[in-house]
């Protein structure tokens, strides 16, 4: 379990790494595909299995599909011509990454010196992340999710609303 | 983590076969490169049979109506998410609880319909645009009318005879192909 972990969090890792070094666009949206199946991976590790699934259906696949439009649509072309020079961008990354690793470590020996503990885990293992587990969450008249799942449609048909307007405007002009 | 172990456990499957579909398309293209004989020839490098030679590099910029529509995926697809908790656990509930999760599943979809009755209606799908710019600036009647045949360096020969069309070809298939060759080509003089 470990080491599949470490495997995991290597290739998660790395595949990053190389998602932001190299300079070809398809190849970064490539690696960033790495990543997120490996994300997809912990969750399943953390028992998050609904979540593992989404993770691939809309990030991997549907997401990853607009990275790869706008890739396109841009033609980035050579990529000598993408190199950035003299922003300050380099040197607030690395300052901000500093701090982010920083702060890790602290919490964590924060936690381990104080008094709290973390909460032991449930008696019962409890399968919620599991599509099972959601469905019977959502969808039962008990529990008070059945609105927001409505109201989430709505949501939906707004989101479909508003990209037509955006990208049809031009039609809408010349329509009599 | 101990407590959802034979969780993980049953993964196991899947990861042998992610392994091993791995390992087979790898092992095809690595293979194919290795055992294949290489012996390039200028007539080898050319396009393949009917295939054209490439004109400027691939690296086009797209049409804007490819994201419109991966747009309008993503929000299906969004739907899609939600229909699966709703699949696996309407099959386990009773009859009074089967129609209240039916009438909740239908209710989602329906709105969602509106909007997809809307992209219909606003015609977000059409590929082609060409109906509505006909509409919108028609073409003259001159480029539409017919033309006189293209010559190619041959004007000294007189002017183009149209040949007759044959009395009658027989289908393609019901003859063989020789007679219909012959059917075909009989209305040369």
């Amino acid at each position: 379990m470990l080491i599949l972990f470490w495997i995991l969090a290597l290739t998660c890792v790395g595949a990053s790494i190389a998602m932001v070094v190299t300079q070809n666009p398809v190849r970064s949206a490539l690696y960033l595909v790495i990543t997120f199946l490996c994300v997809a991976v912990f969750y399943v590790m953390l028992s998050a299995q609904f979540l593992a699934a989404v993770q691939i259906i809309v990030y991997a696949g549907a997401i990853m599909v607009l990275f790869l439009f706008v890739i396109m649509l841009l033609n980035l072309g050579a990529p000598q011509a993408l190199r950035e020079r003299g922003t300050l961008q380099p040197f607030f990354a690395a300052v901000l990454g500093t701090a982010f690793v920083v702060m890790l470590l602290l919490s964590n020996s924060l936690v381990a010196l104080s008094k709290v503990r973390p909460a032991a885990p449930p008696e019962v293992y409890v399968p919620l992340g599991t599509v099972e587990g959601i469905g019977k969450n959502l969808f039962d008249p008990k529990q008070p999710w059945i609105l927001p799942f409505e109201i989430t449609s709505i949501l939906l048909l707004v989101a479909i609303v508003g990209a037509v307007i955006m990208a049809k405007r031009r039609i809408q002009d010349h329509t009599p | 983590m101990s407590g959802n172990h034979g969780d993980i456990l049953a993964y196991v499957p899947l990861l042998v076969l992610i392994g091993v579909s791995t390992a087979i398309a790898l092992a095809m293209v690595v293979g194919s490169f290795l055992l294949g004989p290489k012996k390039p020839t200028a007539y080898k490098a050319t396009a393949y049979e009917c295939g054209m030679t490439p004109i400027g590099s691939a690296r086009e910029r797209f049409p804007v109506k490819f994201y419109l529509i991966a747009m309008l995926f993503i929000v299906f697809d969004i739907e899609t998410i939600f229909l699966y908790p709703w699949a696996v656990t309407y099959r386990a509930q009773g009859y009074d609880l089967k129609i209240f999760y039916f009438a909740e599943m239908l209710v989602f979809v329906a709105i969602l319909f509106v909007g997809y009755f809307y992209i219909l209606g606003r015609r977000a799908l059409d590929w082609d645009e060409s109906e509505r710019a006909v509409a919108r600036d028609p073409i003259s009647p001159e480029i539409l009318a017919p033309r006189p045949p293209i010559r190619f360096g041959n004007e000294k020969s007189g002017p183009v005879r149209r040949l007759p069309e044959p009395a009658h070809v027989p289908a393609y298939g019901a003859v063989s192909q020789e007679e219909r060759i012959a059917a075909l080509t009989s209305r040369r003089e």
